[in-house]
């Protein structure tokens, strides 16, 4: 038992592990990295009697740089549902693989960084062979915990009442399937924050072929047409992520965005465990997804750097001066 | 207006144990406080280990109690020394202190900075909540108070801050946004003593083979004898080629207090000559038991006999209904003795910032310095 690459005919083995998972997420499905690395990756797996029992996607495998794709939010080290072991047992078990995994790592001379699973919670085997750490947080709404009545009481008032007036409007709010529509007022979202669309239509076109079953689109529009915002859904066996977004700059005051996001939540209350708003380590954007009674879950991000790369730290730091 | 002032005579939290001289005063002190309406405060003392019992302001005997702060805090003088720690305090509209941060600010080759104190697991910011408040509403009562303490921070004009949080403190995003740097790392918690058989039986296998063989070959004591202690331990890390990072001074000055508060006990076990080959010492208040340090004689041939100690120094703790806390090691041999407990790793943040190019140069030299010794292996 050691680590091994996936072989591509096991990619349906593959995605029911993720499934099973407790750190599995859509991202991590094989062809989530088909379509988000252009086919460069690897999977490293480890088996117990010949079942999968961890996994490690490692996008841009061919670029020595393992790092997330663009969209993704999470990957980092999958396990089997190991609850039911005995703690010292699952430590152990864990470091081991990790172990296997990082020395196939290290060997071929990968640097490594990477977002985990809020499920992924000791991260003490990468820090013994020398990786780093930093917590950073993603807001979810756990439907388990709460009703859809308790999900609205929770909410901020300031958010409450944007829904309400944007119901008022009226703004109603539908699904579409017109991508090219979402993608022009993403596009000018980011524009006007004077950024460029991190992605092209090409990029989110295949996104949106090969998850099709999975994406949602809804856009909230008044009575004469007028598109307010649109809001990109995906999901997978467990949850549901805010992956997109866009508004008009017209329509800035209307709560459009907020009144999706209700819908949303109320679309997806028997249908998945979570919904994740997708953190963001951005102060503007952390505070509007608090608004909506989201808990904070830590997550790790984890990373190595070569004694060239901290060098080169320094040389930044000097010459900024 | 009178007001009375009471010293640590009187109950600083629920369950402290009262002696029958301070239930006199007491019954005194609430029937005089009645009759003459008299306004009752006492020391709210910086939170050091003892946070919770300083959460709550409380009624006692229908009297209340008022908390005023007192800058002091003996673990931190015994630690620091009085002169080099301080604390900030954060108080809200009505001037109650809300959160406070003590801090160890040394100066060093010209670089000033805030660091651990020595023996000390977790300083950092401890903050008290209204209660029934709202999640979101906590996040950003959070906030604003993380920031005002980095408004404090950048007034004390320090070139590098560092510091362990405990493990309650989970939010660090206001940090983040202030430029400051997270990593997690652990501790080793054993939380629920209550039943010894279950705790027992997850310790490991060999643990529990170890126990039961030695048990009746070794006798564990509790002794007061710091001086063999210290020797012990500064032999422990001579065979490392390490220095040693606390003084006899230090450690001295620490036992002395813990002794005069009770908060403290140190087991030992000797070999047949008679010469002692291994000691605990274990710090403890009314929640928490702390392995604080401990030590094994490098030239002793049975290097498992800390085990009999750490399993004496458990019994300990739950008769007294403590969690024990293993105060975690980042170091994997460490944590791998602590995970044979079947101690659970308990994640806390250590968080840091760079205020100035001194702060960084200085920061920089080491990891690079680290990196080329490692190089040259």
């Amino acid at each position: 038992m050691s680590a091994e690459f996936l072989d591509k005919t096991s990619s349906n083995e593959w995605n029911s592990f993720v499934d099973i998972s407790p750190q599995g997420s859509v991202f991590c499905y094989y062809e989530w990295l088909e379509f988000s690395t252009d086919n460069d990756f690897q999977i490293l797996v480890y088996r117990e009697n010949g079942k999968i029992i961890a996994g490690m996607p490692l996008p841009f495998y061919s670029t020595n740089r393992i790092r997330l794709p663009v969209l993704t939010q999470k990957m980092g080290v999958l396990y089997e549902d190991f609850s039911d072991l005995k703690y010292t047992t699952k430590l152990d078990k864990e470091k081991k693989i990790v172990y296997d995994f990082i020395d196939v790592l290290k060997s071929h001379k990968k640097s490594y960084s990477m977002n985990f699973d809020w499920h992924f919670d000791n991260w003490l085997p990468f820090y013994w062979r020398g990786y780093e750490q930093t917590t950073r947080y993603t807001y979810v709404i756990d439907y388990n915990e709460k009703d859809l009545d308790l999900i609205w009481q929770d909410m901020d008032q300031k958010t409450r009442n944007s829904i309400r007036k944007a119901l008022k409007h009226p703004l109603n709010v539908l699904e579409t399937y017109d991508l090219m529509e979402f993608y022009d007022i993403n596009k000018k979202t980011f524009s006007r924050q004077g950024m460029k669309t991190p992605y092209s239509y090409e990029y989110i076109k295949k996104l949106y072929d090969t998850f099709n079953q999975q994406i949602k689109i809804f856009k909230a529009e008044d009575n004469s047409h007028n598109v307010h915002a649109m809001n990109f859904y995906i999901s997978d066996k467990r949850s549901v992520y805010y992956l997109m977004s866009g508004a008009d700059a017209d329509f800035r005051s209307s709560g459009a965005q907020d009144l999706i996001h209700w819908k949303a939540i109320e679309y997806y209350y028997d249908k998945v465990g979570y919904f994740d708003f997708e953190g963001s380590m951005i102060e503007n954007i952390e505070s509007n997804f608090r608004k909506f009674g989201a808990i904070q879950k830590p997550y790790f991000h984890i990373y190595n750097k070569s004694i060239l790369r901290k060098l080169k730290d320094i040389a930044k730091i000097i010459l900024k001066r | 207006m009178n007001i009375l002032f009471i010293s640590n005579l009187y109950p600083a939290y629920e369950g402290h144990s009262v002696q029958e001289i301070s239930y006199t005063l007491h019954d005194i002190v609430k029937h005089w406080v009645k009759i003459h309406n008299v306004v009752v405060v006492r020391p709210y003392f910086v939170p050091q280990k003892k946070r919770i019992h300083y959460e709550r302001s409380f009624l006692l005997d229908d009297v209340s109690v008022y908390n005023l702060p007192v800058l002091k805090d003996w673990w931190m003088d015994a630690v620091c020394g009085e002169d080099k720690w301080d604390v900030i305090l954060i108080k809200n509209e009505n001037d109650v202190i809300i959160a406070s941060m003590p801090y160890y600010i040394r100066n060093k080759f010209g670089v000033k900075i805030i660091t651990q104190p020595p023996l000390t697991q977790t300083n950092g910011v401890y903050i008290k909540y209204p209660e029934g408040q709202k999640l979101c509403s906590r996040i950003s009562y959070e906030k604003d108070i993380i920031y005002e303490i980095d408004e404090k921070l950048k007034e004390l004009k320090i070139d590098y801050y560092n510091q362990n949080f405990h493990y309650t403190f989970t939010n660090w995003q206001p940090f983040y946004w202030k430029g400051y740097s997270q990593t997690t790392r652990y501790t080793y918690i054993l939380k629920d003593l209550s039943n010894l058989d279950k705790v027992y039986g997850n310790f490991n296998k060999s643990k529990r083979k170890y126990i039961k063989q030695n048990e009746k070959i070794y006798k564990v004591y509790k002794t007061e004898d710091i001086k063999t202690f210290y020797a012990l331990n500064t032999k422990v890390f001579k065979r490392q080629n390490l220095k040693i990072p606390y003084s006899l001074n230090l450690i001295e000055k620490l036992d002395k207090i813990l002794l005069e508060k009770k908060s403290r006990v140190i087991f030992a076990i000797d070999d047949k000559n008679g010469d002692t080959i291994c000691m605990l010492y274990l710090v403890f208040d009314n929640k928490s038991s702390y392995l604080l340090m401990s030590g094994t004689d490098p030239d002793t041939r049975d290097f498992n006999v800390k085990t009999l100690l750490v399993w004496e120094a458990i019994k300990f703790s739950s008769q007294k209904k403590l969690i024990f806390d293993f105060e975690g090691s980042m170091v994997e041999n460490i944590a791998t003795f602590f995970k044979e407990f079947g101690a659970e790793p308990t994640p806390y943040f250590n968080i840091s910032k760079t205020f100035s190019m001194k702060g960084k140069v200085s920061n920089l030299v080491k990891p690079i310095y680290h990196g080329f010794k490692k190089l040259g292996k």
